[in-house]
């Protein structure tokens, strides 16, 4: 974890319970006596986020439809801290950044703008998850002056009809859909599950195994699945990338597998990127990365 | 009999066979009133009392496409006004609203709703007194529920605050939207001085 992310410790879960009492029922003593959390259960996830937003974020309603993407708050707010080390930011104004797919969540445009006051235009090709986005705007006081969210009609398109001729960004931000196809995802939705319950044997818990309704990682949606997969995706932001660089000052994808690295640099200079960066994150055993890219000369 | 009391499922008038014919268009938007839709199109179903003026309400909003009143929440299928008058179908007189997701979205139908009549006065709404009068959201997805509810108690709130009562709207998952006469279809714009007694409270959403 970035050494100035604020969840980089285990989460205090008495003080979560605190700021959400609905948060107090999912509570199950760890191996070690600790209080902690199925985390393979939605609804814990779900109320976790809700507290960590409400307790950290200031953040008095956060929710979700079913199926939607419910994120690990710690690791995308990893991302934004990673992010701020890589930007100068401008004197006369607020960081402006661009969050390509931001699902039903909100959540790097939420903490975003909460934690670094920066200015956020979030999008998504999704309606029902651009529709709930927009309420999460509505419903929580301040973030209508901060967030902006737009809707991608487009599915071929990642920047166009989103970034509008007076647009700047200082930084453009993805967590791209890494699977092939919706049956990939479902199938590496049930892996990750089983993988849960598997630790959890290991460590001695007695929960039953959760049914695939309720899983945590249930997005059935296009938030974790698009043709071609990842590799197609960030290869296709590269490639429109290059129609608006004179208005993003540094483009910047998650990669959730380095073996796909090779192929990205091979786009980047294709495109003739004028800076590549690939920036390492480390969250708990999970290694993850994101890729950084400009036009502008240094 | 009372109509301030909810009929059972088996004291419930019996369902007719036939569905209700419904005009191709709406009379005031021109948009077709069965479907099909555009793709960002998406269905709420509002019930705040007489229908006549609740359709009103929200075919003059922006970003809506298509309005339709009918009966929803209770037993009898394919009911008549006559049947939902008398009080034995348990339904209540229900608008419903389909909005364009790009242009509009869930949260201010839901301030035109809270704003838009007295949500605590259980069986009855205005002059009207009876069940098919009484105040509900009928959610047609997830997102609906969600933020349906969280209104619920944001607006439980303000009335408070202004000495008002409890908010008595059912918020539940919508069952089958069933057409009314179509007489009864955008009444108000085929009757300009026709009756309406919606009315909110004037307290703000």
């Amino acid at each position: 974890m970035h050494k100035n992310n604020p969840h980089n410790q285990s989460y205090d879960m008495s003080a979560l319970c605190a700021a959400l009492p609905e948060l107090t029922p999912h509570i199950i003593e760890g191996q070690r006596g600790q209080q902690t959390l199925d985390f393979s259960d939605g609804q814990a996830i779900k109320a976790l986020n809700k507290a960590i937003l409400k307790k950290d974020y200031r953040i008095d309603f956060w929710d979700l439809p079913d199926g939607y993407l419910c994120p690990p708050i710690p690791g995308r707010v990893d991302y934004l801290y990673h992010l701020k080390d890589l930007i100068t930011p401008p004197t006369d104004r607020a960081v402006s950044a661009l969050d390509i797919g931001t699902g039903a969540n909100l959540i790097y445009a939420i903490v975003g703008s909460r934690a670094f006051n920066w200015r956020f235009v979030a999008s998504e090709i999704d309606s029902m998850a651009v529709n709930c986005a927009k309420q999460l705007v509505k419903v929580n006081k301040g973030l209508s002056k901060q967030i902006k969210v737009r809707h991608q009609s487009d599915e071929n398109s990642i920047f166009a009809n989103i970034i509008h001729s007076e647009d700047y960004f200082d930084v453009s931000l993805c967590n791209p859909p890494f699977h092939r196809s919706q049956e990939e995802a479902a199938q590496g939705n049930q892996r990750k599950n089983k993988n849960l319950n598997y630790n959890k044997s290991k460590r001695g818990s007695t929960l039953k195994p959760h049914k695939k309704d309720q899983l945590n990682f249930a997005g059935t949606h296009k938030e974790l699945w698009c043709e071609g997969g990842e590799q197609a995706f960030i290869k296709k932001m590269i490639e429109q990338s290059v129609a608006v660089k004179e208005q993003v000052g540094l483009f910047t994808c998650l990669v959730s597998r380095k073996e796909h690295l090779p192929a990205i640099y091979k786009t980047l200079k294709s495109v003739n990127a004028t800076m590549v960066k690939t920036v390492d994150m480390a969250q708990g055993s999970k290694v993850s990365r994101f890729v950084a890219w400009s036009f502008f000369s240094e | 009999m009372d109509k301030s009391l909810l009929v059972d499922k088996d004291q419930a008038l019996p369902h007719r066979q036939q569905k209700m014919p419904v005009a191709r268009k709406h009379a005031v938007l021109g948009t077709n009133m069965q479907g099909p839709w555009p793709t960002h199109a998406q269905k709420a179903y509002f019930a705040m009392g007489c229908f006549w003026g609740v359709e009103k309400l929200f075919w003059q909003l922006p970003g809506v496409y298509c309005t339709a009143v009918g009966y929803m929440g209770g037993f009898t299928k394919n009911a008549s006004y006559e049947d939902v008058c008398s009080g034995q179908t348990a339904h209540t007189e229900t608008v419903m609203v389909v909005y364009n997701q790009e242009l509009t979205d869930f949260w201010t139908l839901l301030e035109a709703f809270w704003q838009g009549h007295n949500p605590t006065q259980g069986m009855s709404q205005g002059n009207d007194q009876g069940t098919q009068y009484r105040s509900a959201i009928f959610w047609a997805d997830d997102m609906q529920k969600m933020f349906g509810e969280k209104s619920r108690g944001l607006y439980q709130g303000s009335l408070s605050k202004a000495g008002l009562g409890k908010i008595t709207t059912e918020i539940k998952k919508a069952k089958e939207f069933y057409f009314a006469e179509d007489e009864h279809q955008q009444y108000l714009a085929k009757h300009p001085s026709g009756y309406c007694g919606l009315a909110g409270t004037g307290v703000a959403f």
